[in-house]
C-alpha cells in the first residue's frame, strides 16, 4: 500500500460526498413538490483482499412507506367519489327548492290544494277555476324542472364517464410507459427514484378516477388491480372503451353505454373514485331519483283521474321497458297539464269523464257544482282511498328499489320524496368532508413521513461538510508526504 | 592482488548500479500504469581468488528481480466493466494478430494480465486498455451451465432478448361466498405467447346453482383458436369430498376442452392447466390457485364481490440489450431493458505455481514459460486463486516511497564505486611518479 492508497480512499470518499451533497440539494430543492418522496444513497465501505479502498455509494433510493401510500391512494378515490355525487346531487337540490319556499313539490302541491280548498266556496268563479289550472301547471312544471335536472346531471355523468375513460387509459399507458422505463433503469443498475415519484403521481391521478391497488413487482413492474380486474398497462389501444350516447328516461339501467375492457362489459366492476361515482349516479341513483319522480306523476295524474278529471298528461305512447313502470317511464319528464283543461278552466268544476259513482256536470249543468271538488279534496288530495305506490322493481328494467315508502297521502309521498333527495344530498356533502379529511390527516401523515425535512436534510448538509473537509484534509497531508519524499531525493 | 584489478570490480559496481537505476526508474515511469508489476534489483557477487591465503577482488552483477506477486493497490472506478484481482492470479486474454474477413484472428499463446479496464469493442468483444481481448468460460444460454472445458475470447452478443411465452399463471383472489345469481365473474389477464405478444386470457367463474363451494371456471381467449379454451370446476371446502378447511381450495377437476385439473394433495399446488393456440400452435398454461387447504392462493370467504388480491405471468416481453455487468463471482451478465438479464460467460483466473518466473511482455502481460509452471484456470475465490472486484482497477505495485529510498541507496553505491574508481587513479599515478 503506497501513499497512492489513501488518496484514491480519500477520493472516494470526496465522490461519495459529492454526490450525496447532490441528492441532498435535490431533496431540499423539492421540498414543497407534491408527492415528492425524501431520496437517500446507502453507503457501504469496499475491501479488497482485506485492504479498505474506501466508500462505495449506492444509487439514489426512496424512504417511502407503500402501505401508507396505498392508504391515501384509497382515500383520493373515495374523496373524489363523493366529491362527484355530492356536485351531481346538489345541483340537483338547487332545482328542488326548500321546503317553505314555495318551489318545492309538497310546496307546490299544498298551493293546488288550496286552489281547490278556494272554488269549493264558489264552484262557479271563473278566476278560481283558472288559478286552479294555473297551479296544476306549475306543480307540473315543477315535476318536470325535476325531472330535467335528474336528466342532466345523469348525461352529465355519462358525458364524464366518457372523458374520465378516456383519461384512465391514457393514465395506463403513462404508467406502463413509466414501468417500462423504470425497469430498463434497474436492469442497468440506475437510481429509478425520480421516474418512481413520477410514477406515483401517476398511481395517485388513476385512484382517483377508479378505487385502484398497486403491487410494485421486484423487477420494478407494476400491478395495477381495480376490484376483480387486473388494468393492462401495455394495451395497444384503449384498453377500456365506452361509447358517447344519450341517456334519456327511456335508457336506463344495460342500455346505457358500457365500459367494455377488452370486448368484455366491465361496468359492474368498476367501483369508486369519479368513474365508479359517474356511473353509480348514472345507473342507479339518479335513475332512481326518476323513477320515483315518474312514480309520483303517475300516482298524481291517476288519482286526479279516479275522481273523473283528466288534469295531467304526458304518458308515452307506447310502454317502455319491461318494469312495473313500463307504461308512465318518462312521464315526469313530459309531465304538463292536460290541453283539454288548459282551454277550459271550467272543467275543473264539471269533471271530464265518468269515474265510479261519479258522473261529469253536463253542459248547462248546476254551476254551483261540487261533486268534482269534493270528490278531489277528499279522494285525490285527502287519503281516501290511501296512495298506493310501485316501490320494488321501478325503472324500464324493473331493477331499481325507491328509498321509501310513501305514506298514505299525495302531499306525504311529496314530502317523503324531498326528504329522501335532500338526505341524499346532506349525505354526500357529510362523507365528502369526512373523506377530505380523512384524505388530509393521511396525507399529512405520507408527508411527515416520506417528504422532505428541511432541518434534517440541513443537519445532513454539515455532517457532509464536516467530512468533506476531513477528506480533503488527508489528501492534503498525502500532498504534503509526497513533496518531503521528493525533497528527500536531491 | 592488482590495482586494475580492483578498478575493473568498481567499473562492474558503476554497472550494477546503473542496472539497479535503470529498474528503478522503469518502476517510477510505470507507478500509474494499470496492473504493472514492478522490477526489483538483486545483487550476486563474482569470485576470482578466494582461498585462506588469498581473495583477490572479484565482480557484481545487478539480476532484475521480478514482482509479479506482490498486490497492487485497487481503485474505485466508474467504468462498468473494470475488474480486479484482489489475491493471486492474472486473467487470461489473447492478443489479435490479424483479421480472417470482418473477425479478428487471435495468437495462439494466451496471455496472463492484472490489468483490469475492460470496454465492450465495436464488435462485442470485452478487450482492455491495450487492447487485449479478455477469455472466459461459455455460459450455456439455456440452463446457465457454465463450459469450464476450454476458454476463448468473450464476445457479447447485443441482439434482441427472446420472448418467453407464459407457461405459468399465478391467481390469488377471494371468490364471493354469497355471489349474485347468474352473473358470472370475469377475471382478464394477459400472457405471452411465443412471439411475446400480449394475448388476453379470460376467466369466468359461475357459481353452481345447487349452492356456494362449488364453482365452474370457463377458459377463453379473443386471441385463442378456438377462442374458447375450455373448463374446470373448483370445489372448495367439504363440498369437495376432501379435508380442505371451508373456503380453500380442495378439488380441481377439468369439465370441458384441454383442461387438466388437480386433485386433493394438503400442501401441494392447486392447479388447473389449459392449452391454448394463438396462432403458433399450441401452448400450454398453468393456472397455480394456491395450495390445497391453504387461505394463500385462491379462496372463498364472505363477500358479495369478487376481489383480486394478485395476478401474475412468468411470460416475458421481447427486450433489446441495456447494457453488460459483472459480477464479483466472474458471471458476465447481460441486461435486458424488459428487466431480464442473461449471464453469457464466466471469467476466471489463472494461477500460476512461480508467478514471479513468467515472461513479461509489452502491455504489462505475461507468458507462461517452464519455470512459471502450468497456468491453471480457476474460479475467482476459489483454490488460492484470488476474489474479483467489481468496479475497481489494481495500480501498478510500485511504491514511490520505496523506489525513491533504493534511489538513494544506489545514487550512494554509485559515488561510492566512482570514488573507488578515481582512489584506484590516485594510487596508479603515484605507482607511476615512482619511475623518474
Amino acid at each position: 500500500m503506497s501513499l497512492d492508497g489513501a488518496l484514491s480512499v480519500a477520493s472516494s470518499g470526496l465522490d461519495s460526498i459529492n454526490r450525496r451533497l447532490a441528492l441532498l440539494s435535490h431533496n431540499v430543492a423539492n421540498a414543497g413538490t407534491p408527492g415528492y418522496v425524501r431520496q437517500t444513497a446507502v453507503t457501504s465501505s469496499v475491501s479488497a483482499d482485506g485492504q479498505g479502498m474506501g466508500v462505495r455509494t449506492g444509487p439514489a433510493r426512496r424512504e417511502l412507506d407503500e402501505r401508507l401510500q396505498a392508504e391515501v391512494f384509497q382515500a383520493g378515490a373515495a374523496a373524489e367519489a363523493q366529491d362527484t355525487r355530492s356536485k351531481a346531487l346538489s345541483a340537483i337540490d338547487a332545482v328542488a327548492g326548500t321546503p317553505g319556499s314555495g318551489q318545492s313539490l309538497p310546496d307546490l302541491l299544498g298551493e293546488l290544494r288550496n286552489s281547490f280548498s278556494a272554488p269549493s266556496g264558489d264552484p262557479a268563479d271563473a278566476t278560481q277555476q283558472r288559478q286552479v289550472v294555473l297551479q296544476a301547471g306549475e306543480l307540473a312544471r315543477g315535476v318536470r324542472a325535476l325531472a330535467a335536472a335528474g336528466s342532466a346531471q345523469r348525461q352529465a355523468a355519462q358525458d364524464s364517464v366518457v372523458a374520465n375513460v378516456g383519461e384512465l387509459n391514457s393514465t395506463l399507458k403513462t404508467l406502463g410507459d413509466l414501468s417500462d422505463r423504470i425497469v430498463r433503469g434497474m436492469s442497468q443498475g440506475n437510481s429509478t427514484a425520480d421516474l418512481e415519484n413520477t410514477r406515483d403521481a401517476a398511481m395517485q391521478r388513476l385512484s382517483g378516477l377508479v378505487d385502484a391497488r398497486f403491487l410494485r413487482q421486484p423487477n420494478g413492474d407494476l400491478l395495477a388491480l381495480a376490484g376483480g380486474l387486473s388494468l393492462p398497462l401495455r394495451a395497444d389501444t384503449g384498453p377500456f372503451e365506452v361509447a358517447n350516447g344519450t341517456v334519456g328516461p327511456s335508457t336506463g339501467g344495460l342500455a346505457t353505454p358500457r365500459v367494455s375492457l377488452g370486448g368484455l362489459d366491465v361496468t359492474a366492476q368498476l367501483s369508486g373514485g369519479r368513474i365508479g361515482a359517474n356511473l353509480a349516479l348514472r345507473d342507479r341513483e339518479l335513475p332512481t331519483m326518476q323513477a320515483e319522480l315518474d312514480e309520483f306523476a303517475n300516482t298524481l295524474a291517476t288519482r286526479f283521474d279516479a275522481q273523473g278529471l283528466k288534469l295531467f298528461t304526458g304518458y308515452p305512447p307506447t310502454p317502455i321497458g319491461s318494469g312495473v313502470q313500463s307504461g308512465y317511464v318518462g312521464l315526469a319528464q313530459a309531465f304538463q297539464v292536460n290541453p283539454a283543461v288548459l282551454a277550459n278552466p271550467t272543467l275543473v268544476r264539471d269533471g271530464t269523464h265518468a269515474a265510479g259513482s261519479f258522473v261529469p256536470n253536463p253542459a248547462g249543468g248546476p254551476a254551483g257544482f261540487t261533486g268534482l271538488i269534493r270528490g278531489v279534496l277528499d279522494g285525490t288530495l285527502g287519503a281516501n282511498p290511501p296512495v298506493t305506490a310501485q316501490t320494488a322493481g321501478l325503472g324500464p328494467n324493473g331493477n331499481l328499489q325507491a328509498r321509501f315508502t310513501p305514506p298514505s297521502t299525495l302531499a306525504g309521498f311529496a314530502s317523503s320524496f324531498s326528504a329522501a333527495q335532500a338526505q341524499a344530498s346532506a349525505d354526500a356533502t357529510g362523507s365528502l368532508d369526512v373523506e377530505r379529511s380523512a384524505q388530509a390527516s393521511l396525507q399529512a401523515r405520507l408527508d411527515s413521513e416520506t417528504g422532505v425535512s428541511v432541518d434534517a436534510e440541513l443537519t445532513l448538509m454539515v455532517q457532509l461538510q464536516g467530512a468533506y473537509s476531513a477528506n480533503a484534509r488527508v489528501m492534503a497531508a498525502t500532498q504534503t508526504m509526497w513533496s518531503q519524499l521528493l525533497d528527500a531525493v536531491r | 592482488m592488482s590495482l586494475f584489478g580492483a578498478m575493473n570490480t568498481a567499473i562492474r559496481g558503476l554497472n550494477a548500479q546503473s542496472a539497479a537505476f535503470s529498474n528503478i526508474g522503469d518502476n517510477v515511469a510505470n507507478s500509474q500504469t494499470i496492473g504493472f508489476k514492478r522490477v526489483d534489483t538483486s545483487f550476486a557477487n563474482y569470485l576470482t581468488t578466494s582461498n585462506a591465503k588469498m581473495n583477490e577482488s572479484g565482480s557484481v552483477v545487478a539480476r532484475p528481480e521480478y514482482v509479479n506477486d506482490v498486490q497492487g493497490t485497487v481503485v474505485q472506478t466508474d467504468k462498468p466493466l473494470a475488474m480486479a484481482i484482489a489475491g493471486q492470479g492474472f486473467f487470461a486474454v489473447s492478443r489479435q494478430v490479424g483479421n480472417a474477413g470482418s473477425a479478428p484472428v487471435f495468437n495462439p499463446t494466451k496471455e496472463y494480465t492484472r490489468s483490469g479496464d475492460f470496454a465492450l469493442n465495436k464488435d462485442g468483444y470485452v478487450v482492455n486498455g491495450f487492447g487485449q481481448y479478455l477469455n472466459g468460460w461459455g455460459v450455456d444460454s439455456a440452463t446457465g451451465a457454465v463450459d469450464h472445458s476450454s476458454i476463448a475470447p468473450i464476445q457479447v452478443n447485443q441482439g434482441a432478448y427472446n420472448p418467453v411465452p407464459t407457461s405459468q399463471l399465478t391467481l390469488s383472489a377471494n371468490l364471493p361466498a354469497t355471489p349474485t345469481p347468474g352473473t358470472p365473474i370475469v377475471s382478464q389477464v394477459q400472457v405471452y405467447d411465443s412471439l411475446g405478444t400480449l394475448q388476453t386470457v379470460r376467466l369466468s367463474w359461475t357459481p353452481a346453482a345447487s349452492g356456494p363451494d362449488d364453482w365452474t371456471v370457463a377458459l377463453d381467449s379473443p386471441g385463442g383458436n378456438p377462442t374458447a379454451l375450455g373448463s374446470a370446476r373448483v370445489q372448495f371446502g367439504a363440498a369437495s369430498g376432501t379435508a380442505a378447511p371451508e373456503g380453500t381450495v380442495g378439488l380441481v377437476t377439468g369439465a370441458g376442452g384441454l383442461v387438466t385439473g388437480s386433485s386433493f394433495t394438503p400442501g401441494q399446488d392447486a392447479t388447473l392447466g389449459f392449452t391454448a393456440d394463438f396462432g403458433r400452435g399450441p401452448q400450454t398454461i398453468n393456472v397455480n390457485l394456491g395450495a390445497f387447504g391453504q387461505p394463500n392462493g385462491l379462496t372463498q370467504f364472505a363477500g358479495t364481490e369478487f376481489s383480486l388480491r394478485s395476478i401474475t405471468q412468468n411470460g416475458v416481453a421481447p427486450g433489446s440489450f441495456s447494457g453488460l455487468a459483472t459480477k464479483s463471482n466472474g458471471d458476465l451478465v447481460v441486461n435486458y431493458d424488459n428487466g431480464q438479464s442473461r449471464t453469457i460467460a464466466r471469467v476466471p483466473v489463472t494461477t500460476f505455481a512461480a508467478p514471479n518466473e513468467l515472461q513479461r511482455q509489452d502491455g504489462q502481460s505475461f507468458t507462461a514459460t517452464r519455470e512459471a509452471g502450468l497456468p491453471q484456470t480457476q474460479d475467482a475465490g476459489g483454490n488460492g486463486a484470488g476474489q474479483l472486484v467489481t468496479g475497481a482497477l489494481e495500480n501498478s505495485n510500485v511504491d514511490l516511497a520505496k523506489e525513491f529510498t533504493k534511489l538513494i541507496v544506489a545514487q550512494r553505491a554509485y559515488s561510492a564505486n566512482t570514488k573507488m574508481v578515481t582512489t584506484e587513479d590516485e594510487l596508479l599515478q603515484q605507482t607511476i611518479d615512482m619511475k623518474r
